[in-house]
């Protein structure tokens, strides 16, 4: 697990769910939208994916929730969109990440470029 | 005809995940096929003109059927507050329990009661009294509370005279 990619999935762990929930603050997205636009940082995910585990789990805690809407183009798409449950996650995320990267910046040596 | 054989790289591709997702529940692995196949169909569905390679490119970027499958074996996300336990971590089947409970209940009357007589015989003819009109439980209290003689004779004498006087007065 020393190697880059077994330190940045653990980084990712248990943050990547709330880059999704960040995203869908922004605005409703279907599935590939949302998949392409994480996974276009490969610092944020492996591949597009390993994010549907991630979406379904969010579905099923109540964060993220879907509807159907007709596509111009080919079959109906499924968009994603925050619950109000999720944008309270999002919100006590947000206050403890900078909280815990301000913390790791200053242990680390960090925080100064 | 591209049609076609972009059908069956996809086919294979789902095929590859279903097996890598082989220890998964039924329904989240069906629900994870079914999320890769709608991803497959909207991205196929936006190429003007699709070639093969275009469909080998859109199974690329959703990567490693392995890779996909090991992150739906993850757990719950992250709930400080309350975090389920993950799936891993279901309670042990009632079998083995049982097997547990038989096996403790062999250990001691096998093991703990006639260590508990010895003791207690080694105590005198008062003490032996004094435990049978007790009856087992107060037996088993018994081994466990005394220290075993015959384990460390030089470092454990006689067990406190407390001990014997104790059934007696209860």
């Amino acid at each position: 697990m020393a190697d880059t990619e077994g330190i940045a999935a653990w980084l990712r762990r248990g943050t990547l769910e709330y880059c999704v929930l960040a995203l869908l603050a922004r605005g409703t997205r279907y599935g590939v939208e949302l998949v392409r636009d994480l996974a276009a940082d490969p610092a944020l995910t492996a591949s597009e994916g390993t994010l549907y585990p991630l979406l379904s789990r969010l579905r099923r805690t109540g964060w993220v929730e879907t509807t159907w809407r007709e596509s111009p183009t080919g079959p109906p798409r499924r968009y994603y969109s925050l619950t109000e449950e999720g944008r309270r996650a999002l919100d006590r995320f947000r206050h403890e990440w900078v909280a815990f990267r301000d913390a790791v910046d200053r242990v680390m040596g960090t925080d100064s470029r | 005809m591209n049609q076609t054989r972009g059908d069956a790289l996809v086919a294979e591709y789902l095929d590859r995940v279903r097996a890598a997702a082989a220890g998964l529940d039924p329904g989240r692995r069906e629900e994870l096929i079914q999320d890769l196949r709608e991803h497959i169909a909207t991205a196929r569905a936006e190429l003007t003109t699709e070639t093969e390679a275009d469909v080998r490119a859109i199974l690329d970027r959703l990567g490693d059927p392995t890779a996909i499958a090991a992150e739906a074996a993850v757990g719950e996300p992250v709930r400080p507050p309350v975090a389920p336990p993950p799936p891993g971590y279901a309670a042990p089947p009632k079998s083995s329990k049982t097997l547990i409970t038989v096996l403790v209940a062999v250990l001691a009357v096998f093991v703990l009661v006639p260590v508990a007589l010895c003791v207690l015989g080694g105590l005198g003819f008062v003490a032996v009294q004094t435990t049978e009109i007790h009856g087992p439980t107060e037996i088993h209290r018994t081994a466990v509370e005394i220290p075993l003689p015959t384990m460390r004779p030089s470092a454990r004498p006689n067990p406190q005279p407390e001990l014997t006087a104790d059934p007696g007065q209860s």
